[in-house]
Formats: structure tokens, sequence, C-alpha cells
């Protein structure tokens, strides 16, 4: 009998502890990241005056395959309006405005994945193609990393710059000096999706190597 | 009929030293306040805890025993800005640490089982497996494995009944580095019920 009793004080015991788990976030938002990488030995502090080049129309990965015709997402103009002004605000000047040649190219990537494993994916492949924002060069950048989730549906925004001065005519591609990553469940109204992108997008620009 | 006669007296001796060697099971609800890298990593102090043991008295003062438990800390932490390898991650940080010892323990009772208020000293000592996760919105990572323990305490139990008495007790815990695992200690808050049988 008493062997019993202690039997179900450890049941009792761990079933208590674990109803009382602490679940960690409450609110889809606060399970949102933005994730900067960037390479070191890039001269940051001289952003001030490069021209820069947006691409015209982001790009749309969903569940690993790139959306072919691409479609507009109802996020991507804003996205890139809000780029345009915190690129502005470091003091780069838009290649498209100026006679000058563009010095540093983005590219902007919406990933949606969907109960795809969990893992991070490396960057280092090859899109190749022409991409819009590049105007005349018809060279891609590297394939970006990315990380994706088993059980969830998620969105990434991408940001990527390369720096055209450090091109590699041989391989014709251009190095990633910044990769930006925003990441978060795909979840809530548009409203709110686009609230959160836009202060990812902040976050981003509040952090290394920009702040 | 010899060996019949001999296997009772063996029996009824086993009976009355069984009856004699009083066992005891006492169950903790636990507290803990985090101290030194402990606090460090998570400061609020921890509600979720409890531990059983099960304890044997080998006479009237001093108990041997085996006990297990669990205790969990964790701390939400504010949105913030937290470096990674060439970058950064702007995110909310929610911290835990899971602890579950399985430890010896010994007990010296400074009064006798009549006493109205039974003070004791006593030394756990054994491992703990222990899970430290840090989860940045949807990242995980975490540092798991089983560490070295030993945790000091004192308390005393109030005799409610014949064979139930309250039971209050301080631990001061330490899991000693491993190569997996930083130092951790804290001070635990043991407040429950002793059952004699």
């Amino acid at each position: 009998m008493k062997t019993k009793v202690n039997f179900l004080l450890v049941i009792v015991l761990t079933l208590v502890v674990y109803a009382c788990y602490p679940g960690g976030a409450e609110y889809v938002e606060e399970l949102d990241t933005s994730i900067s990488k960037f390479d070191k030995a890039y001269s940051w502090n001289d952003l001030n005056g490069k021209t820069y080049s947006l691409p015209t129309n982001i790009m749309h990965v969903k569940n690993g395959e790139e959306v072919d015709p691409p479609k507009e997402g109802p996020h991507d103009k804003d996205i890139l309006k809000q780029i345009k002004s915190e690129l502005d605000a470091l003091g780069m000047v838009d290649a498209t405005t100026t006679a000058q040649d563009t010095t540093i190219a983005l590219v902007i990537v919406i990933i949606e994945q969907n109960n795809s494993g969990a893992a991070w994916i490396p960057g280092g492949g090859w899109w190749g193609g022409y991409y819009p924002g590049y105007p005349g060069w018809g060279w891609g950048g590297y394939y970006p990393w990315y990380p994706v989730y088993y059980s969830y549906k998620t969105g990434s925004v991408l940001i990527e710059m390369a720096d055209y001065t450090n091109k590699n005519v041989t391989e014709e591609t251009i190095p990633l000096i910044y990769t930006g990553v925003l990441d978060g469940l795909m979840q809530g109204s548009q409203n709110y999706a686009g609230t959160r992108i836009k202060n990812g997008i902040n976050e981003l620009f509040n952090q290394a190597p920009f702040n | 009929m010899k060996y019949f006669k001999s296997f009772i007296i063996v029996a009824l001796a086993l009976i009355s030293l069984e009856v004699s060697a009083q066992n005891k099971t006492n169950a903790f609800y636990g507290m803990a306040i985090p101290v030194g890298d402990t606090k460090d990593y998570i400061n609020p102090a921890s509600f979720r805890g409890g531990n059983i043991e099960f304890e044997r008295l080998v006479n009237p003062k001093i108990g041997v025993g085996l006990l297990v438990g669990w205790n969990t800390f964790y701390e939400a932490k504010d949105r913030g800005t937290y470096p990674i390898n060439n970058g950064e991650i702007t995110s909310n940080q929610y911290r835990y640490l899971n602890a579950i010892p399985i430890q010896a323990t010994g007990k010296y009772y400074f009064t006798g089982d009549d006493a109205v208020i039974r003070p004791f000293i006593g030394l756990a000592a054994g491992t703990y497996y222990m899970e430290q996760r840090v989860d940045n919105g949807l990242f995980s990572s975490s540092d798991k494995g089983w560490t070295f323990s030993i945790a000091p305490k004192a308390g005393f139990l109030i005799p409610l009944s014949y064979s139930t008495s309250l039971a209050v007790s301080l631990d001061y815990s330490t899991s000693f580095e491993s190569s997996d695992l930083p130092q951790q200690n804290w001070l635990g808050i043991n407040i429950g019920f002793s059952w004699d049988y």
C-alpha cells in the first residue's frame, strides 16, 4: 500500500510541475525575430553617399519554389517604401535619381514555408537569371541562408545587400555583405502582418551594422 | 521442524527490525531563489518545484534516503537585441532552467519523535539532470546534461499526529560546472509533509 502511495506522490509531483510549466510567448508577435548577418570586414561607416538600387519587384518563394509568374504580395509596396526610407536615412542615394552606377544592390525575398523541417538552410547557392533592380547586370546574388521549422507556417522577409564593386567577374556573382531576416508565424490579419513587418524592418536598421 | 523454528525466529527478527527501523516519506512544495551564476541567467525566484524523499531512520535520530524532484526557473526577458555570430538578433527571449535532482540524503534529528518540534540538519548529494534553454522567438537552443550536486539543508518537523508532520526546510543547492553546463546555485525553501510508517 505504501509503495502505491509513494508512486502516486511521484506522479502527482510530476503532473503538478508539468501543469505549472511556463509557456513562453503568448502572442504571435512575441515570436517575431529580426536577424542581421553582415561582413565585418566591410566599411560600414562609409555608406553615406553610396548609391543603392532596390528591386522593382519582391521575389516570392513558397515552400521552396519561386512563385512564377511573379505575383505582387499585399505588403510588397510598403516594404520597398520603408527600406528606401531607411537607406535614405543612412545617407545613401537612390541610383535611379543620379547618373552614377549602383554600388549597393539589394534583393528582397519573401518566403512562406509550410511544415518543412527545422533546419538552417545555409547560403552559398545561386539564384542565377536576371532580376529587376540589377539594371543591365544579369547576375544574381548568392542563395540566402534562411531558417525553416516543423509544424508551423512561417513567413520570412529577407533583405540582401551586395556591393557591386566586389563583384566576381569570373563567377558572375556579387558576394553578399549583408543579410537581414524577419521571421515570424503567419497568423492574423494582413494589417497585423503589415505592422509586424514594419516593426521588424525598423529593428533590422537599428541593429549592427547600421546603428 | 528445526529448520522451521529457525525460519520463524529469523522472520520474526526481520519483522521486528522492520518495525523498529522506521520509514518516512517526505513530500515538499519547493520554491527557489537563484544565486550567483543562476541569478545572472534567471533573476526571478522559482515557484515551480517539488521533491519527494524516501527516508529510512537507521536510528531514532539519523535518517538516510533518496530524493527526487523537479525545479523549473523561468524568465521572460523584454524584447531586446542580442549578439550572434557576425550579427545581431532582436527578439523576445525566454530563459528556462530545469533541474531534476536524484540525490542520496542523510539527516540528523536533534530530538526524538516524541518532541513538539524536531529540528534537523542534513546533506543531499548526487546528480542533477539540468536543461538550460534559451528561446529567441522561434529559435531555441539548449544545453543539457548530468551534473554532480550537493545541497546542505536544515529544517524542522512539527508533528501533527501520530504519523504525520509538517515539514519545513531550507537548502542551498549547488550544481557543479560540467563540460556542457555552467555552475548553478540556488536557495531552496521547501514546505510539505512527512509521513511515518
